[in-house]
């Protein structure tokens, strides 16, 4: 029988977990700091949210003349970062790690900012008159969905044509801790995934871009240009 | 939660450290050992050269035994031209015509492989040592002198080795293989601080005769002969040793072509060989080399490429082919969404626990690449530092490659190629 050293081996199995342990740490640190940045751009949000809905209040009070178009463009601003938040928030929360930080509470308030906005939007168009399309976008999981995924690039292609004109809030309807979403999910009887709302008319099912054009020009008051 | 892709990689992942650790404790025991033992008597030494179409090189093979620091009446060179198509035969008789006052002997024989041309050199050989130099390898004249007396130390040992170098590094595949030599040599040696050497390569490994003789020669219609004799000698308790003071100069294939097939060659040999002496795989009785580095060689590369494939699936397929359908849903539109794709990137996005890991494995690798550079007295720098980088990133998945294509062969039980 030949020569076999355990101690060795214990040894450099000690040190690569150490490492480990240590590589692990790192990442929590991390990861707690990934939870504070957002949690940081989620309270610039909804301080962002508080001065619209306060601007188009006052608007409506004092029927200020020439100020929409400029809050207009900052609702736009707020809605596009706030689908820039929803996407961090999923990747990271899908990160492969063994130090996965909850972002249930993120994910609670970011579903909640989109509700808030998409009620805003909907008042401030009776307040300033203006003339864009809101689509409100149902999505699941993308391993239960493969078609959500090719969804939201065509909403963000269109959001990329129409610019401000177009408004985008996604809702993850799998979302249950907040009640919110199931209200509504229920509202729309929406059943399939994906599915779009907009302007009150549901579209069950993947529409690709060819398809989902027509549908937000047809809703624009005016003619416009990409249309 | 902890998805299947990602479970194997972090698996993978702790078992290469583990390795790399385990490996760098070896090192921290032993150093490298660099003696300089001195000749004390001169055995006879047979040298045999396996050739097979070698008419460029056989002769400056030759010319290297010839210069050899060793009296001339103790070596017997025996060239056993394997049913050469070129001009080897006629090469090596006009040699021996201008050589008379050297041993030199000419065997011809039918095609039969290297195996078998080793067993005729091996029948004809009366040297207490039998030598082999592969027809494309040059020795440096002290070879002998410096690797005989290393058999003094232990009668159990039957094989030593000599550092091998890279002799042409014209090409940068040449410059990669040239770091890959001394890299391999290092690991080598620390491999034989554990008696774990499962290969004795071509270029001038010296063996006792007797031994070999006594395990029936070389495996004939072998892939790789000379990794199968170091397993059956590991298998009979024999030790292999790496010594790191003589050299021998091999040629490397130029082009990617020749160097995937020597590799495919290689590698479907070690693979088959060690699936042939399973039974010492984690078996106790062979120590550290039936517990870790048989498995090793045989894991090695079936886990690497598991995971290269798996992560080209996970993060290059399925995004690539979702990517296709997305950009077809928008009509293909693609100057409007392409000012999105790299948008957005935030110091956030990385993954920061994986980054430490791989710059730990990275930091190991560095330390070891240093040292071997370093038990060789070259600089990092030699050739630039561009070879070095190449070989780094690079090499691995030419590897994986060469690893790729044997199991494709061996799946759809594709021919050996002998030489």
């Amino acid at each position: 029988m030949r020569e076999f050293k355990k101690r060795r081996y214990l040894i450099a199995f000690f040190i690569t977990l150490f490492v480990f342990v240590i590589g692990m740490l790192v990442g929590f640190s991390f990861n707690k700091q990934r939870e504070n940045y957002l949690s940081g751009v989620m309270d610039a949000q909804r301080m962002d949210y508080d001065s619209l809905q306060l601007q188009y209040a006052f608007v409506d009070t004092m029927k200020t003349e020439g100020v929409c178009s400029g809050i207009s463009q900052a609702m736009s601003k707020s809605v596009s970062d706030l689908e820039e938040l929803r996407v961090r928030i999923e990747d990271y929360s899908t990160d492969d790690s063994f130090t996965k930080v909850d972002y249930e509470t993120l994910k609670r308030d970011y579903l909640l900012a989109q509700i808030k906005y998409w009620l805003l939007d909907k008042q401030s168009k009776r307040i300033c008159d203006r003339d864009s399309v809101s689509v409100l976008y149902f999505y699941i999981n993308e391993d239960d969905c493969s078609e959500c995924s090719t969804q939201s690039y065509v909403l963000t292609y269109l959001k990329k044509l129409f610019g401000e004109k177009l408004l985008v809030f996604s809702m993850d309807s799998e979302f249950k801790n907040e009640p919110l979403v199931d209200i509504v999910v229920n509202t729309y009887n929406i059943t399939e995934y994906p599915t779009l709302v907009v302007d009150n008319e549901v579209y069950p099912g993947l529409m690709e871009s060819d398809g989902l054009k027509p549908v937000i020009c047809e809703h624009f008051r005016e003619k416009n240009e990409n249309c | 939660m902890l998805s299947f892709t990602a479970l194997i990689l972090w698996i993978t992942y702790f078992i290469g450290l583990f390795i790399l650790v385990f490996w760098f404790i070896v090192f921290f025991e032993r150093g490298i050992e660099n003696k300089n033992l001195k000749i004390r008597d001169y055995p006879s030494v047979s040298i045999a050269i396996p050739a097979y179409n070698e008419e460029i090189t056989i002769k400056d093979t030759i010319d290297s035994l010839l210069n050899l620091d060793y009296p001339k009446e103790l070596i017997e060179i025996i060239v056993v031209n394997d049913g050469s198509k070129d001009n080897t035969k006629a090469i090596v008789e006009k040699t021996i015509e201008e050589n008379k006052q050297f041993n030199i002997v000419l065997i011809n024989q039918k095609n039969s492989g290297k195996g078998a041309a080793l067993n005729n050199a091996l029948r004809h050989a009366k040297g207490k040592f039998f030598v082999v130099l592969d027809a494309d390898s040059m020795v440096r004249s002290d070879a002998l002198k410096k690797i005989l007396p290393v058999f003094r130390e232990d009668k159990k040992i039957a094989v030593v080795l000599p550092l091998m170098r890279v002799k042409n590094t014209k090409t940068f595949l040449q410059k990669l293989q040239w770091c890959e030599y001394i890299t391999n040599n290092f690991s080598k040696k620390l491999i034989t601080y554990l008696d774990c050497c499962h290969v004795a390569p071509g270029p001038f490994s010296v063996y006792r005769r007797d031994v070999i003789a006594s395990v029936h020669g070389f495996s004939e219609n072998n892939l790789t002969e000379d990794l199968e004799m170091a397993l059956r000698l590991q298998e009979k308790n024999y030790r292999l040793v790496q010594v790191m003071n003589t050299v021998v100069y091999t040629k490397v294939p130029v082009n990617l072509k020749a160097f995937l097939k020597q590799r495919n060659r290689w590698y479907k040999g070690a693979l088959l060989n060690v699936i042939k002496y399973r039974r010492m795989l984690f078996n106790l009785d062979y120590g550290d080399f039936g517990i870790f580095h048989l498995p090793t060689v045989l894991f090695a590369a079936i886990i690497s490429l598991t995971v290269l494939l798996v992560s080209v699936y996970n993060y290059l397929i399925i995004p690539g082919l979702q990517e296709l359908k997305n950009i077809g849903a928008i009509n293909y539109d693609l100057p409007i969404v392409m000012g999105t794709w790299f948008k957005g990137i935030s110091v956030m996005d990385f993954n920061v626990m994986n980054i430490f890991l791989a710059a730990a494995m990275f930091f190991i690798l560095l330390c070891l690449i240093y040292f071997s550079y370093k038990s060789h007295q070259e600089k990092l720098s030699a050739f630039g530092y561009l070879p070095l980088i190449g070989y780094f990133f690079i090499y691995a998945f030419l590897i994986l490659i060469s690893w790729a294509w044997v199991f494709f062969d061996i799946a759809t039980g594709r021919k050996i190629q002998r030489w």
